[in-house]
């Protein structure tokens, strides 16, 4: 006899072209200052930064957390062998003093510091400003001692530049601006978080990670989370990509974005979400704006909402404490993603953008693109979503059937077929009649099935969807009453 | 081949001899080392040996997902053929290349 097991095929019908399920759960893996051991467990976003510090992984945790229903975030914290980088320092003013810059950056920051009264070593003083959020004004420490710059995990050492008569070390109005890139990690150190993740054997709907990626890990992010299917557990991954650099104008980014032979890549990833748009945003508990991926509010907003209801869903509201869709200098003039062009390209490449409306004020989200063609059944996260608790449901619902006996029939057939068909119709009359998640689904088991000889018994799920209304087309036209009469 | 490798061990035996507190190695001891010799030959016969990445992932037991990275970090095609060494060495930078390139 074989070992128990339920093999569960999930079919892709190509309709746009032509219980167990945790709903309000999610992994995530990333970098932060604290690295707890293991897999921790945050349901508050009171407990994030006392659990993990500061960071790029805390941003987003803060942005998931920052709405109204909590999530629960299983939470994976890697170390990182590859440090943030640290800009040159540019500097206005008269002043003949500078600083260098120690310590690792915990995030990418853009910093400023500003003399507001002049003079020398422990004489000046200034303001430090991190992502527009102002530090404590502080006296220029003298020589060997350095200025921490706030949770930054970075240290100004000052040097007065050794001012001649007449000249002075730090000048009031003087200016010093860098920045910094966040702290990243190896393919290695990431693929081995993720192993440790789903052999933890939480129950998530999808695993998170919190870093830059791109094709390269896209492809091997979808291989991974499929090969978990094996284990009958369904969920997908969400991670995000580069925005613009300053070299290259919007029109470059997205060609190279969208064209499979440069940075879109090959991959059809249906289990994988890629958001490509950094917004201001408004830190939840700081109160301090900069500017973010909008990953974390995605993640958040997704969990938030139904599994079958669109994150683009309009009557959802505005997507809360996203300020503005960053703009890109270009020309000399400020300038963001076109809504015609740029963002349609984006979307149709299978990325997941955010957008506004001509109708109403505020950000919302274009669509829920997964990384494939938009003709697929699981081109959108929606349909992605219903159909891995369909299977996570099934699935547990027939455990109860490994091995049990059934009597045969004088024709050969199974007699308790009725049974059997009722018990696996029940987790989907639930999806359908108690969460309205399903338009329906049917659970059919062939009455010809030889159990005698094949110990298997095949069944089929049919499960039809809900319909979204992605377009609206109408026709409004005046009519007189008094010729129609 | 195995033969300059068989005299050039010699050649160390004899060097040993001249030592004053080296001992002479047994012939046992020898005939070990040409066994080496013999694996180390056919090592390195492999790693020159060109074959499919497929077969590549497949004999080192390469998990899909992680081949399916290799492949799009080195933008290999099915079919690709390279040796032991250079796999083995395409796959150590590709884990240890930084996420996002």
């Amino acid at each position: 006899m074989g070992l128990s097991k339920n093999t569960i095929t999930v079919k892709d019908g190509a309709l746009g072209s032509g219980g167990g399920y945790a709903s309000n759960a999610f992994a995530i893996i990333g970098i932060s200052e604290k690295i707890p051991s293991g897999i921790i467990t945050i349901s508050s976003i009171s407990e994030i930064e006392d659990m993990i510090g500061e960071g790029q992984l805390r941003d987003f945790l803060v942005d998931a957390f920052s709405f109204k229903t909590p999530p629960v975030a299983y939470v994976k914290v890697i170390a990182g062998s590859v440090i943030g980088t640290k800009s040159a320092i540019t500097k206005t003013g008269t002043g003949k003093g500078t600083f260098t810059i120690a310590g690792d950056p915990r995030n990418q920051y853009k910093i400023k510091i500003t003399i507001i009264s002049a003079g020398g070593l422990n004489v000046a003083t200034f303001q430090a400003e991190v992502d527009g959020r102002l530090l404590p004004k502080a006296t220029v420490p003298a020589l060997g001692t350095g200025y921490t710059l706030g949770n930054t995990g970075l240290t100004l050492n000052f040097d007065d530049g050794n001012p001649q008569i007449g000249e002075t070390a730090f000048v009031s109005g003087d200016t010093f601006e860098f920045t910094t890139t966040a702290p990243s990690a190896t393919n290695e150190e990431l693929l081995n978080a993720i192993d440790e993740v789903f052999e933890a054997k939480k129950s998530f709907r999808l695993l998170c990670v919190a870093l830059e990626t791109d094709k390269v890990f896209w492809s091997v992010f979808q291989s991974r989370i499929e090969a978990e299917t094996d284990k009958n557990f369904f969920c997908r991954g969400l991670t995000f990509g580069r925005d613009i650099n300053e070299s290259e104008t919007r029109d470059q980014y997205i060609t190279k974005m969208t064209t499979p032979e440069q940075e879109r890549g090959m991959v059809e990833g249906k289990r994988i979400q890629v958001v490509l748009s950094v917004c201001s945003i408004v830190d939840a508990i700081n109160g301090n704006t900069d500017y973010r991926t909008v990953m974390g509010k995605y993640l958040g907003f997704l969990m938030q909402n139904k599994i079958y209801e669109s994150p683009a869903k309009t009557l959802l509201g505005a997507v809360g404490g996203i300020e503005a869709i960053k703009k890109y200098l270009e020309s000399g003039e400020e300038k963001s993603f076109s809504l015609d062009g740029h963002i349609k390209a984006l979307d149709k490449a299978g990325f997941v953008t955010v957008r506004t409306y001509h109708e109403k004020a505020g950000i919302y989200f274009t669509s829920g693109r997964t990384l494939c063609d938009e003709g697929s059944d699981f081109g959108e996260i929606m349909n992605c979503f219903v159909m891995d608790k369909a299977c996570t449901v099934v699935a547990k619902r027939l455990f109860n059937f490994f091995n049990k006996d059934e009597d045969i029939g004088s024709d050969g057939t199974i007699l308790g077929l009725s049974y059997i068909k009722a018990y696996g119709q029940q987790p989907l009359d639930d999806m359908k009649y108690i969460n309205n998640e399903i338009s329906s689904g049917t659970f059919i088991v062939p009455k010809e099935q030889d159990l005698l000889k094949t110990k298997n018994l095949n069944y089929f799920v049919e499960i039809v969807p809900k319909g979204y209304i992605v377009t609206l087309t109408g026709t409004i036209n005046f009519v007189n009453p008094y010729v129609n009469k | 081949m195995a033969r300059k490798n068989n005299e050039e061990l010699n050649d160390q035996v004899e060097i040993s001899e001249t030592g004053v507190n080296i001992e002479q190695p047994k012939k046992e001891d020898i005939s070990v080392s040409q066994e080496n010799i013999e694996k180390m030959q056919e090592s390195s016969k492999e790693q020159e040996e060109s074959k499919t990445i497929e077969v590549w992932k497949k004999e080192l037991k390469i998990k899909d997902w992680i081949f399916v990275g290799l492949c799009t970090f080195m933008n290999w095609a099915s079919g690709k053929s390279v040796t032991k060494k250079e796999f083995e060495e395409h796959l150590n930078c590709f884990l240890n290349a930084k996420i996002g390139g």
